[in-house]
């Protein structure tokens, strides 16, 4: 069913179940955000994405976009006062905690807010917006990320601190990872994935050599994941795609 | 034991247990609450009954190891029935005298009677304590009078006739018409009408429905429904059952604290007790309906007495509060249509169901009606859970039933609702104590903490302390509460070592707004309350800190210093002694001096001088 939403003052049709993220961004109005990613369920944590709902008839609240969806007659600012204000003040809250973030930089920046004000160094870009945790477990499956401690303490790390028995080295959590801390380096037959400093290792990988031209190519985790998932027989994939790839 | 499937049945049961009741036997009734087992109740249990049998009186006193009874302040007590006697922190050395003088001798032991810290008179009976007088108790009652592991003595009481009345005579609808009808509003926090959460629930779509009982209380000081849980398992069963029954509910749980190991334990003896007798399980009292429950234990994270936490964690994840957008009485756990109340909720529920919404819609006030537990701790003279009619003034609370402040020291504020609730100061206490009523001074109702602080209390040290809490216990999802925290006891902690800036104030009221505005749960939408509160009410104490590096309750130790005045120094040396860092020095009979930079400022001398020669700046 299609209902009629308001975003800063235009209207738009949209199907019921839509997010105001989702409507706003088909609608061209821009509404910045650090945790979401359409490839996952919303998480709603970075609160940089809130907006201001209403009814038009006296109700309004603050709400994050990227989790609220519309309903008939919804009406939306996304830069009212108190969205502008909120948003530049967790901006500030976010890039004092982790100056060195770069996209915490910029989007700071295009708020106002050129310098943190509260003390603080850099060094951990991670902002626990989640994405890598949520990409793990909902995308790739496997679950081999996660967050321990609580409040300020709060980390994202590998389950128990333990290397995981379940990570495939697919890589999927540095090509989302918003602040690009999480690190994957290839060094001869060995894959390395590292949370912002080298020495941070959560798992290294033995890479097996291709049977034609042995060149290291694919974690055997991943081969043998794919294998699992695909239901395929154990010949495939032994050779590179270069090499032929995955047809025996 | 055969199961209960009427009305009928249930009483004839009723007067069964009644009629198996000696009548012609004295009885002592013991407060069997975690605050008086600490204290050593059980001991003297112990000992009465050793004393008793000695003495050829086992079979004709009768001995009950009851709930929390409330007045944890003056415990352990014994009540002597039938005269009503009240005996206050009862020792084991006066166990043979009781028993000698009141038991034998039909004496009474003034000596252990209760003082009135006001007018100083001592009292006989129990009825006649303040105290208890000026409550008003229709949840707490029974706990004074049922032994917590006996169904028997639960339906003794008329416990499970409104569970009874409503299978047998009243609809799923007719139930919840009566429960919006009486006005009851969620006592966990929210304050939520109840009837409405039900009637939600009921409408949302889904075969499988779950009700669960809170029982995560996690504020410092509070444990009134750690009390009733420990105390009356059974007044909160029925009313989840009762619930259970309107919302068309099959399973339900209970999600408590592992640190309350006997609310744990005597739920999980009601839970097997009731199934024996069907009011649980299939089929209750013939009505065709069915519902269990299961006891689960919670680690302890003050984050998962929010509900969308709690339920992640019953389901064995991370307990993270979500967005409630979507409610759970629609979503909740398992992504099923959930009700959840808390302890306190629930057990006022048989209540209605029995005495009527229009006989519980009578207490109270127009937006908030019945009654409401507060736990009264802090700087009062009467320690303890006290429930009152909605309305209720603080002073009334504080002053006639709390007993006034210990010390004859002066009144500076009370602290409601738990970490995240506002603190209030003398002007406002002839405020009337509801839900709308203290949401409107900055406050909240919460789950009914209630921290009285006197004039040694340092009002930003105490924003500092629940900022503190806070930031332990956010769950560390959303950035306002997780960062907003943070920063907020970095300025608060500033402030308190003298290191405040004129602009810290407007630093704390920004961060305030966007943490209200901007967190995810209602942990980091409230949890500037404290620090706003204080800000708005005593301003003049935060500027003191900041301007003048002061602190007026001699409370921050960066800002005060000890020294010795001269004039008044006896050289007794008891300071010296008195002090765990040897800094002060000084001849026997000499004037004493206190070396300034090794000093802690930790008051031991302060304490200990008997001729007010150590003066504190």
């Amino acid at each position: 069913m299609a209902i009629t939403v308001t975003i800063d003052g235009s209207k738009a049709s949209v199907e019921e179940g839509t997010t105001i993220l989702q409507a706003a961004r088909d609608m061209g109005i821009e509404i910045p955000s650090l945790c979401h990613n359409e490839a996952v369920e919303p998480y709603a944590a970075c609160r940089v994405c809130i907006v201001e709902a209403s009814d038009g008839k006296g109700w309004s609240k603050i709400v994050t976009s990227c989790n609220y969806e519309a309903w008939e007659g919804l009406q939306v600012s996304t830069k009212s006062g108190p969205v502008v204000e909120t948003r530049r003040e967790i901006l500030d809250l976010i890039l004092s905690a982790h100056p060195g973030a770069k996209v915490v930089q910029e989007l700071a920046a295009r708020f106002g807010v050129y310098e943190p004000s509260y003390p603080g160094k850099p060094g951990d870009d991670c902002i626990l917006c989640g994405l890598c945790v949520r990409v793990c477990d909902q995308v790739v499956g496997v679950s081999a990320l996660g967050f321990a401690e609580r409040g300020p303490s709060r980390r994202m790390t590998i389950p128990f601190e333990q290397t995981s028995p379940t990570c495939i080295g697919c890589g999927s959590c540095v090509y989302v990872c918003p602040t690009q801390c999480l690190h994957i380096v290839d060094a001869g037959s060995k894959r390395t994935l590292y949370k912002q400093k080298p020495e941070n290792v959560f798992k290294e990988f033995d890479l097996l050599a291709c049977d034609r031209c042995g060149r290291p190519f694919l974690p055997r985790e991943q081969l043998e994941y794919v294998q699992k998932k695909f239901k395929l027989p154990r010949t495939v994939a032994q050779t590179c795609f270069s090499c032929g790839g995955k047809r025996v | 034991m055969e199961r209960i499937r009427s009305i009928e049945q249930l009483e004839t049961l009723r007067a069964g247990i009644l009629a198996r009741r000696p009548t012609d036997t004295r009885s002592l009734t013991f407060c069997g609450g975690t605050g008086c087992r600490a204290y050593g109740s059980m001991d003297v249990v112990e000992a009465f009954r050793k004393e008793l049998k000695a003495r050829g009186l086992a079979r004709k006193v009768q001995i009950r190891t009851t709930g929390c009874h409330g007045f944890c302040e003056r415990g352990p007590m014994v009540l002597v029935s039938p005269e009503g006697l009240f005996y206050e922190q009862v020792a084991l050395k006066d166990v043979s005298e009781i028993v000698e003088k009141t038991l034998i001798q039909k004496e009474v032991v003034e000596r252990l009677f209760y003082k009135d810290p006001i007018r100083g008179e001592a009292i006989q009976k129990e009825a006649d304590i303040p105290f208890y007088k000026l409550q008003k108790r229709i949840v707490l009652a029974d706990n004074l009078l049922i032994d917590p592991t006996s169904i028997d003595d639960y339906i003794a009481q008329g416990g499970y006739r409104g569970l009874a009345k409503a299978l047998a005579q009243m609809s799923p609808e007719q139930i919840i018409q009566e429960i919006k009808r009486s006005g009851l509003r969620g006592r966990g926090g929210g304050g939520f009408p109840t009837g409405r959460k039900w009637e939600s629930c009921r409408k949302a779509e889904g075969e499988i429905k779950y009700v669960i009982c809170n029982a995560d209380e996690g504020d410092p000081g509070a444990y009134m429904d750690r009390s009733l849980l420990e105390g009356n398992p059974h007044k909160v069963l029925e009313g989840m059952i009762i619930g259970a029954f309107a919302i068309g509910a099959g399973h339900g749980y209970i999600y408590v604290r592992n640190e309350y190991p006997l609310a744990v334990t005597h739920a999980t003896k009601a839970l097997a007790d009731a199934r024996k007798h069907g009011f649980l399980g299939e089929d209750i009292f013939g009505s065709g309906f069915s519902f269990d429950v299961k006891v689960t234990r919670g680690g302890g994270a003050f984050v998962c007495g929010e509900s969308s936490a709690l339920m992640a964690s019953l389901e064995g994840k991370p307990g993270e509060p979500r967005a409630k957008y979507v409610h759970t009485v629609d979503k909740g756990l398992f992504d099923l249509p959930t009700n959840l109340n808390n302890v306190e909720t629930w057990a006022n529920v048989p209540w209605i169901i029995l005495e009527g919404a229009d006989r519980f819609a009578s207490l109270g006030t127009a937006g908030s009606k019945g009654t409401k537990i507060f736990s009264l701790v802090g700087k009062i003279n009467n320690t303890g859970l006290v429930e009152v009619p909605m309305g209720i003034s603080l002073r009334k609370i504080i002053f006639d039933i709390g007993g006034g402040i210990p010390n004859g020291k002066q009144f500076k504020a009370v602290q409601t609702g738990g970490p995240s609730g506002g603190c209030l100061p003398e002007n406002m206490l002839d405020l009337a104590v509801d839900f709308d009523e203290l949401t409107k001074a900055g406050s909240m109702m919460g789950s009914g903490g209630m921290i009285v602080m006197d004039e040694d209390n340092c009002m930003v040290d105490v924003a500092r302390y629940f900022v503190t809490f806070l930031e332990e216990e956010s769950c560390g999802k959303c950035t306002p509460c997780r960062e907003g925290l943070r920063r907020m006891k970095e300025i608060l902690t500033d402030i308190v070592q003298g290191r405040g800036e004129e602009a810290s104030i407007g630093r704390l009221e920004r961060l305030s707004v966007a943490m209200k505005a901007g967190s995810l749960c209602e942990l980091g939408r409230t949890a500037a309350n404290p620090v706003l509160t204080t800000i708005r009410y005593f301003r003049d104490e935060y500027e003191r800190h900041i301007q003048h590096k002061k602190c007026p309750s001699f409370v921050c130790r960066s800002l005060i210093r000890f020294s010795i005045d001269p004039k008044s120094c006896t050289g007794c040396g008891a300071c010296v002694r008195a002090c765990p860092v040897t800094c002060i020095k000084g001849k026997k009979k000499g004037v004493h001096l206190i070396h300034q930079a090794r000093c802690t400022q930790c008051g031991s001398c302060f304490d200990v001088c008997k001729f007010s020669a150590v003066v504190r700046s």
